[in-house]
């Protein structure tokens, strides 16, 4: 007995749209096969593609190879949000490409271990840049000394409001390099007695949250001393959406933050904060780039781990920092 | 009648207030209400800072987001479905407004142009799902996806901002003692209710809830209906978008992720039935009021760091079992 199955007209030229849309549309943005002889293929992988900081890496890292001698491609490439999952495929979809060389912001130390182990095994070059898996087999971390940041943010926090009741306002509870930075931060704040921390508000890297959790905080705590931004995440808000941190800071409360790209320079310029602690996103990209290109051409193992020079913006040199900004459009 | 009359004899003041219970346990947000008073009562009483004005219009403001995406997410629920691409909406519309200012549109015509996106997204939500007969679960899944990344590739990762006065005055500017989005959630919150209680389409959204099959057989035209109520679900999160973009002065591509989880939840709380045909707007803002206080309890009383998703995740049951036992 035969069993014959009807399809209509329609239902059949439905199918053999659907199917050449996306053939097509997968043909087209298939990525070729890229490792060919004589030409040199990086990766980089952001935590995330919807975080602007990771932005500036990338232009430092294009800014890098335009200058070197060589054929050298660049691929941006990662998950829409931070996803650890979804990164482990990036790595392995791109050591199936053929890249000669990967470097990632890891969105988890652990759960990266085996697709960049696998990576490595496959011949391909792997570092880290910024959040690192240093269990894994990568070759070095282009970063900062995340503890050693968060001290120099402490002893700015220690030397400007030596007492009084002190906010820390954090990201993600748990992610690896901010829990780094407050160990550091701590590590100064609590050899001062008359320093009292009295919270430490996560905003989950939700701007939002970030901006209504000092608002909120500010409010509850008429004799807050000192703030401590863990990274900057207010300030990627307008600063006007913030007029009570500018009111803190203005009646002698003492605001210091990681980081300083544009929205930190500019707290900084018109009074929202004091100090901060900065370096430079882009010079990670061109480093990593070095780093890469030496490895993968004349096989120079990279130091491990390449920590970049921290830098204190504050009152005193605010002004060379917004010129510098303006002048390279934040690629310093 | 003589004994129902004697105690009010002995005791009139605690008849009146034993009429007046009954009374309110009529009232479908009875409980959720006495949960928000008895839960502020407490955080005023441990940090006396939460009754001030100052920190309430911040309570406020933060909640007016929430609340007015819950009202879209509110008719999308009546129906028995549900819309997952809040969120990833509110995003999408807040970076297309802020590109049309950067580009010179005229801040009335840039946010209609946020709120109409959201409807398009809306329109994409509805005219699938029925069209086709996917589940709006799946369908709302994906464009999930499809708006957050239009968001991100539109912009690279890249913020927006820079925009004139009069937009930030829209998103966090005080009328009459209290910011704009909150004046803008209680103008929805009545035109909602009167739309859904006092207008036949908003009876026959509540009959597709109800009973889908009977709504049809009765001439509801469901299919229509269906995409009408997933546009406007698609246009609230679009004006939340906005006026997020306008609180924050900047369009960030990872703003409002996760925020339909908040909106559900807001929706649950208020009374609202999963499966259709059940739930009042009062009730959503008070279920996003008390998420809005919930969150500011975590700053007055400094939950610990690690603890806090538990705490406000224990509150959400803790609501909805309130409400639950009402039911019954």
């Amino acid at each position: 007995m035969t069993k014959t199955t009807n399809i209509s007209r329609r239902d059949f030229l439905g199918t053999m749209t659907t199917a050449t849309v996306a053939g097509a549309t997968m043909t087209m943005w298939a990525p070729k096969k890229l490792r060919a002889a004589g030409k040199m293929n990086l990766a980089f992988v952001p935590k995330a593609l919807n975080n602007p900081v990771f932005e500036v890496t990338r232009w430092g890292a294009e800014d890098r190879i335009a200058e070197l001698d060589g054929d050298i491609s660049f691929r941006w490439v990662g998950p829409t949000t931070t996803d650890a999952a979804a990164q482990a495929q990036i790595i392995d979809d791109l050591v199936i490409q053929g890249v000669d060389g990967i470097c990632l912001s890891c969105n988890d130390p652990d759960a990266l271990i085996p697709a960049i182990n696998r990576a490595v095994m496959e011949g391909v070059v792997v570092i880290t840049w910024d959040a690192d898996s240093p269990s894994s087999n990568r070759a070095t971390n282009v970063s900062i000394d995340q503890e050693t940041a968060g001290a120099e943010a402490g002893k700015l926090v220690a030397q400007m409001a030596p007492k009084g009741k002190l906010a820390i306002l954090t990201g993600t509870p748990g992610a690896l390099n901010l829990e780094q930075r407050v160990t550091g931060f701590r590590s100064v704040v609590d050899q001062h007695a008359d320093i009292e921390v009295i919270a430490t508000d996560p905003c989950h890297d939700d701007v939002q949250r970030a901006v209504e959790i000092v608002e909120q905080r500010i409010n509850a705590t008429p004799d807050l001393a000192s703030y401590f931004f863990v990274g900057m995440w207010p300030f990627f808000a307008d600063l006007k959406t913030m007029p009570q941190l500018k009111a803190f800071v203005e009646r002698g409360g003492v605001c210091v933050s990681l980081d300083a790209l544009e929205g930190a320079l500019n707290a900084v310029d018109q009074g929202y904060a004091n100090a901060l602690v900065g370096y430079s996103w882009w010079g990670f990209g061109r480093t990593a780039v070095d780093v890469l290109v030496a490895k993968i051409r004349d096989g120079v193992d990279p130091a491990d781990p390449m920590f970049t020079e921290l830098f204190i913006v504050d009152e005193s040199n605010i002004a060379d920092y917004m010129k510098k900004q303006a002048d390279t459009g934040g690629r310093f | 009648m003589a004994m129902n009359a004697q105690p009010d004899t002995q005791n009139p003041g605690g008849g009146v207030v034993a009429n007046l219970w009954e009374r309110a346990k009529d009232f479908p947000e009875s409980r959720l209400i006495l949960a928000i008073l008895i839960g502020g009562a407490l955080l005023a009483w441990q940090a006396e800072v939460f009754l001030s004005a100052r920190n309430l219009r911040s309570v406020m403001l933060a909640i007016s987001f929430s609340a007015i995406a819950a009202m879209g997410q509110l008719l999308v629920i009546l129906t028995g479905r549900i819309d997952l691409s809040t969120g990833s909406t509110m995003a999408l519309s807040g970076m297309i407004t802020a590109l049309s200012l950067v580009a010179g549109v005229p801040v009335p015509l840039a946010m209609a142009i946020g709120v109409g996106v959201g409807g398009v997204v809306g329109f994409v939500n509805g005219f699938i799902s029925m069209r086709f007969g996917i589940s709006s679960f799946i369908v709302t899944l994906g464009t999930l996806q499809v708006a957050r990344g239009i968001t991100v590739g539109l912009t690279e990762g890249d913020t927006v901002s820079g925009f004139a006065d009069i937009f930030l005055f829209v998103g966090s500017g005080r009328v009459m003692g209290l910011p704009l989005p909150v004046w803008i959630m209680l103008v929805l919150l009545v035109l909602f209710t009167v739309f859904l209680k006092y207008t036949a389409t908003g009876r026959e959204i509540f009959a597709i809830g109800g009973n889908e099959t009977a709504a049809r057989l009765a001439g509801v035209k469901v299919s229509r209906l269906q995409v009408l109520v997933f546009v406007i679900a698609g246009m609230m999160a679009g004006l939340a978008g906005v006026l997020l973009t306008a609180r924050l002065g900047a369009a960030v591509s990872n703003s409002a992720v996760g925020y339909e989880l908040i909106v559900i939840a807001s929706v649950v709380i208020g009374g609202a039935s999963l499966s259709g045909g059940a739930g009042t707007v009062l009730g959503v803002v008070l279920g996003a009021m008390l998420i809005g206080i919930v969150n500011n309890a975590l700053v007055l009383l400094v939950v610990p760091t690690y603890w806090q998703q538990t705490f406000t995740g224990a509150v959400i049951v803790a609501a909805a079992l309130i409400d639950q036992m009402r039911r019954r």
